[in-house]
């Protein structure tokens, strides 16, 4: 770990971080921007699936993922800089190893939608109360996505894992 | 009386407890996040984007985001109490909440103007479009002050 966090600390990105005036605070903003975008899309397609909201037409929902991943790559993006920033601060930190394991686990419920639900999701009616297995889905992803993003703004309260 | 305002129990726990100003910020974050959130997503659909879904379907949703706002309302107040002297002095704070009060009238106004238009005659006038898109940008400009406050 101290080995890879001195990696990236000399290369041209961690420099880049560090010397540019008000490059952080822009980033941050970015950074909100970015978890609204995600978190608000998540939230009419997730809440949809769990069964509330029923007058919104459950098979159109899915048009605003890109959104969701317009949200995700702003993120991406910036968090991957903030982690140039300051690699020893983050790697080390239990907030931000759990976020991550967060984001992995949100990435694999997607997946498990996928397989288990998204073709069936053709048949179904527009105003749908989607199956025990949908909602389950929708729910453990609003969960995740939540999670990811109280643990992300505790990162500088909590310590070192 | 905002020195008072520091000296209150709720002041002292969030400025001085472990745990009482990480809490309140990570609330005040998800607030954010489920009110500009949905918000944006309702302004983008007046705007055109997703169009499968009705606008009027849409608006028991932003019902939905107001519960963000009082998330917000309540543990933004709850940061305040803790730095209420200083806040007042703070030019981007102070943007911030007139920004946040711009984007709130913006948005009954916009949400009283949908809720007249049905699922057969959904129609939006170029107003509120405009109002939209401004609503978008006095929110972006609401986090953009908020985050200045830390550095400014």
């Amino acid at each position: 770990m101290e080995q890879f966090g001195k990696l990236v600390e000399s290369t041209a990105l961690h420099e880049w971080m560090l010397t540019t005036e008000w490059l952080w605070p822009w980033l941050e903003i970015i950074h909100f921007f970015g978890l609204s975008l995600l978190l608000g899309a998540l939230l009419v397609i997730d809440l949809r699936m769990a069964g509330f909201f029923r007058q919104i037409n459950i098979k159109v929902t899915h048009s605003l993922l890109p959104w969701v991943f317009a949200g995700f790559g702003l993120n991406v993006v910036t968090g991957v800089l903030f982690f140039f920033g300051d690699p020893m601060r983050y790697a080390i930190n239990i907030g931000f190893q759990f976020k991550m394991g967060l984001i992995v686990l949100a990435g694999l419920n997607a997946l498990w939608y996928w397989w288990q639900i998204h073709d069936e999701m053709n048949s179904w009616a527009p105003d749908i109360n989607p199956p025990l297995l949908a909602k389950t889905i929708a729910i453990v992803s609003l969960g995740c996505w939540t999670g990811v993003l109280l643990l992300g703004r505790l990162i500088p309260y909590v310590g070192t894992g | 009386m905002f020195e008072q305002l520091e000296m209150t129990e709720i002041a002292l726990w969030v400025g001085e407890s472990v745990w009482g100003y990480p809490i309140m910020l990570s609330l005040h974050a998800l607030g954010l996040a489920i009110l500009v959130g949905i918000f944006s997503m309702f302004y983008l659909r007046i705007l055109g984007a997703f169009s499968g879904i009705s606008l009027p379907a849409f608006l028991p949703l932003v019902k939905f985001a107001w519960v963000g706002f009082v998330i917000n309302a309540v543990s933004g107040l709850a940061l305040f109490t803790s730095q209420a002297t200083t806040f007042v002095e703070s030019l981007p704070f102070l943007i911030k909440i007139g920004l946040i009060s711009l984007g709130v009238i913006f948005a009954a106004f916009i949400q009283s103007e949908v809720r007249k238009s049905d699922e057969i005659n959904e129609h939006v006038s170029v107003t509120i479009k405009c109002l939209a898109g401004l609503s978008m940008v006095v929110w972006i400009g609401a986090i953009i002050s908020g985050r200045l406050i830390a550095y400014l």
